[in-house]
């Protein structure tokens, strides 16, 4: 498995430099700085979406449950990083032979934190949209594909990272169930004020 | 404060970016949807233009014309998290207070909505400062 998992990323990372352009822009759309902020500024679209009131609540909940998603994406990357701490990033355990095109990350790589939070939000936005669901698959597909090309994670770590984002969704799901009375209630306020 | 992260310049810069990207997005959403209150425009069209325009302008300048350097560590998560809020925060805040202003003049609807809990469809038809101020008022005669 390890080796395959070498092999994939060594196929992908070997595509570096081959294309400047593509580097280039590959660079921009899976950094840190880039992907949170394109995450969010779905989220708040969604959050307005829809004609009436009834749509647009459903789209609102579907946001509640992607925040909540990457919330609990999180914590799980936090607590398996620290579990499996000594699993080395590829730029760590291959310095000469990879080609790294992005500031060099200190915390573990298993699993991929970014590809966790995205995939969990799109999970979360897929339970209630199936549309837009699929439609949001494609950046966090594209910044998956990023991390490896860059040189930070193998694929595998991104494979950890969707599954980490489907237990995250589930786990937020149920929380979510549970505490529907304050999912209302916050609802509620919010159209109060009008923003909701 | 480590090299790059967390230097007041990027945070700045990264703040304005957020900001600008938000302020744009609720132009986007205000145009596609219809909410006439918290649009800084009359005509749709401007809307999305202006919308889009500020999206595009805050991606390319943040990493165009800053100096981002991406192959050195630009900010931790949690301050990320805290700037980010603050700067969407701001945002709405801006989009709110300020198309208040510009459509301080917009007519509002003959027939009041009967139910306290209309919404965001309330600002198809209001300001929000208007919809707040008549939320308050309501409030108080009861």
């Amino acid at each position: 498995m390890t080796s395959a998992d070498e092999t994939v990323f060594f196929w992908i990372n070997g595509l570096v430099g081959k294309v400047p352009i593509i580097d280039g822009i590959i660079r921009v759309i899976s950094c840190d700085v880039f992907v949170p902020v394109v995450m969010f500024l779905a989220l708040i679209a969604i959050w307005f979406y829809g004609r009436n009131q009834q749509v647009r609540e459903r789209h609102q909940r579907a946001v509640i449950c992607s925040l909540t998603a990457i919330g609990f994406s999180n914590l799980i990357v936090f607590i398996l990083n620290a579990i499996l701490s000594d699993r080395l990033r590829p730029f760590e355990a291959f310095p000469e032979k990879v080609n790294l095109l992005y500031c060099q990350p200190t915390d573990p790589s298993f699993p991929s934190n970014a590809a966790a939070a995205a995939f969990a939000m799109v999970i979360g936005i897929w339970i209630y949209n199936r549309r837009l669901g699929y439609i949001l698959l494609v950046p966090a597909l594209v910044i998956s594909f990023g991390r490896v090309y860059m040189g930070i994670h193998y694929p595998l770590d991104i494979v950890g990272g969707f599954l980490t984002a489907i237990l995250a969704t589930g786990v937020a799901w149920l929380v979510l169930k549970v505490a529907e009375p304050i999912v209302f209630r916050f609802l509620s306020l919010a159209r109060k004020v009008y923003l909701s | 404060m480590n090299g790059y992260i967390g230097s007041w310049t990027f945070v700045a810069q990264y703040c304005g970016y957020v900001f600008i990207a938000f302020a744009g997005m609720l132009q986007l959403v205000a145009a596609r949807w219809g909410f006439h209150g918290i649009s800084f425009f009359r005509n749709r069209i401007w809307g999305y233009v202006f919308g889009t325009i500020a999206i595009v302008a805050a991606f390319v300048w943040f990493f165009t014309f800053t100096g981002l350097d991406l192959s050195e560590p630009t900010i931790d998560a949690p301050p990320q998290l805290l700037w980010s809020s603050v700067s969407v925060a701001c945002a709405i805040l801006f989009t709110l207070a300020a198309s208040s202003l510009i459509n301080r003049k917009m007519n509002p609807p003959a027939q009041e909505s009967s139910t306290d809990e209309a919404g965001l469809d309330t600002l198809k038809q209001k300001t929000y400062w208007r919809a707040i101020a008549r939320y308050i008022k309501k409030d108080k005669t009861q």
